[in-house]
């Protein structure tokens, strides 16, 4: 088990260096891709400027706290767009033109292989960047604790958040497996995520409730905050770390039905 | 073939194109709600909060109506258009047009009014429940003044945004890969047209200096016609500016692709 999740790391750092250099090969491309992801971010941060020239309070979080929820979204947007994003754009193509046979004959997990070969490092340098500083204002403006403690919790949950993020967004990505046009529906999935900038206070109790509990969306962007805010203890971080598992257990039993079902379609 | 069948004909191809994949196409629909709704629930928390009856000069009946109405119009005036001509460009697909009977930009327009055609039948539908429900609300005041002088603005503003877009393609004469440009400059205008959030957040002085520019009267300008937001003078004001700057546009079209077209090399095709 060790030997073979070292493998994997080995794997996934060479993946890492093959990106760089590619990515370095067409630094035109890389100045781009950091423009247009800054472009996004500018989007976004139009939701800060709403939260502070109304000075927008969430069930008594002032706009100043605001700033963890929306940094934390902006942080993991910018691990998704950079870990995931281009994998998960790229699968139904694989599907598509018969790709998906030459990775299929590798001697590693096709899952593996699939969504985690490409890494874009341009794209999630403003999101990670901007997102970190906003949690940092958030963090200092609510005079939050700086322990060890604290830090660790919410790199638990930041953890729990990728993990989430992973599973629910390679959702439109298996869907190609059965059909051929899935944009629309990656098109609804990024819309939904958009959704996830404030807190899930401002939602109606129902939409809680399916964003908790049938797609645990809200996980991603509120429970790191909570915790820090201290309206979420250990037992629930535990629990959503659990959650998370099994949500992976079962795309893991997903993707290898989705696949069982693949016919090669060229090559 | 005379121009009437030609075009017709390039018109029908448009409806067709954009009717190839419908569940695709109704999908994208739904799509376009998701943003709607989660901005209706933060401007719902935001006055709430606040307890006032008026934000940036919108109550809250106009600003729901507002985010509803732009994130349609935004959706129904998106180009999209942009890589194909680019690709054209780029592989020589535009080699085509250059010997045939047929303006590529008349090809284009036409097509991209084909393409919306079913869309805007689609939005009309949609824009009258809301308008019926707004006013059944009290959110809105039904005049039908408004209701022509909108589906006018609508109307210029599907033309205006054509040509800004068109405009901004001839820069694929001179740029290699042009991708990211697009998205930018689509965000950029879809921002600064106020189809994200309406223009008074960015403060009085910002409203005043877009006015200078032709962004406001793609989305902004139609949706406050139609919400009663702008005055009845200033609609007619509005609207002549409106086809100024459409006919600006025609005019910088024609001269940006004349001069960029110098630069074409026919490579493929």
């Amino acid at each position: 088990m060790f030997r073979t999740m070292r493998k994997y790391a080995r794997l996934y750092g060479i993946f890492i260096k093959n990106c760089l250099i590619a990515q370095m090969e067409f630094r035109g491309n890389f100045m781009m891709s950091l423009l247009v992801e800054s472009v996004y971010l500018v989007a976004k941060l139009l939701y800060v400027l709403v939260v502070f020239r109304t000075d927008l309070h969430v069930d008594g979080i002032p706009p100043e706290g605001l700033l963890l929820f929306i940094g934390m979204h902006t942080v993991v947007t910018g691990f998704y767009v950079g870990l995931f994003f281009t994998n998960f754009m790229k699968i139904p193509e694989y599907v598509k033109d018969g790709s998906l046979d030459l990775m299929l004959t590798k001697p590693v997990s096709l899952q593996f292989m699939a969504s985690l070969r490409y890494v874009d490092l341009a794209l999630p340098i403003p999101d990670i960047l901007v997102g970190l500083v906003m949690i940092g204002i958030g963090w200092h403006a609510m005079e939050i604790p700086l322990t060890f403690l604290h830090i660790a919790g919410f790199a638990l949950l930041l953890l729990v958040s990728m993990v989430i993020t992973y599973c629910l967004m390679i959702i439109p990505a298996l869907l190609s497996f059965r059909f051929v046009q899935t944009g629309a529906v990656s098109e609804i999935a990024h819309s939904v995520w958009d959704a996830n900038n404030f807190p899930m206070a401002i939602y109606p109790t129902w939409v809680r409730r399916i964003g908790t509990f049938v797609i645990p969306l809200f996980l991603i962007t509120n429970f790191g905050p909570l915790f820090l805010l201290g309206q979420l203890s250990w037992l629930y971080a535990g629990l959503a770390l659990a959650g998370s598992l099994l949500l992976f257990v079962a795309i893991r039993l997903l993707w290898q039905r989705a696949v069982r079902g693949y016919s090669s379609a060229s090559s | 073939m005379n121009r009437r069948r030609l075009y017709s004909a390039i018109f029908s191809m448009g409806v067709q194109h954009s009717m190839e994949y419908r569940l695709h196409f109704f999908l994208g629909l739904l799509g376009a709600m998701f943003p709607i709704l989660v901005q209706y629930f933060i401007w719902t928390a935001v006055y709430r909060h606040s307890g006032q009856a008026a934000l940036f000069s919108y109550s809250y009946g106009q600003i729901i109506l507002y985010t509803i109405l732009a994130g349609l119009v935004s959706k129904l005036i998106a180009t999209q258009f942009e890589q194909q001509i680019a690709d054209d460009i780029k592989n020589g697909g535009l080699n085509k047009y250059l010997i045939k009977p047929v303006s590529y930009f008349g090809y284009r327009l036409v097509s991209f009014f084909g393409q919306k055609a079913i869309y805007y039948g689609i939005t009309a539908l949609l824009l009258g429940g809301i308008i019926w429900f707004a006013s059944a609300r009290g959110a809105l005041e039904l005049q039908a003044i408004r209701l022509i002088l909108f589906a006018i603005t609508l109307w210029g503003a599907l033309l205006l945004n054509f040509l800004i877009a068109y405009c901004i393609c001839a820069s694929a004469f001179y740029l290699h890969e042009i991708s990211y440009f697009f998205v930018i400059t689509s965000l950029l205008v879809n921002i600064l047209s106020g189809g994200m959030f309406p223009l008074e957040i960015f403060g009085e002085s910002v409203v005043k200096a877009l006015q200078f520019t032709p962004f406001p009267y793609t989305i902004y300008f139609p949706v406050n016609v139609l919400s009663g937001k702008t005055e009845v003078a200033a609609m007619y004001q509005g609207l002549l500016i409106q086809w100024g700057w459409i006919l600006l546009f025609i005019g910088l079209s024609r001269l940006t692709w004349q001069v960029s077209m110098k630069k074409y090399s026919a490579v493929g095709g």
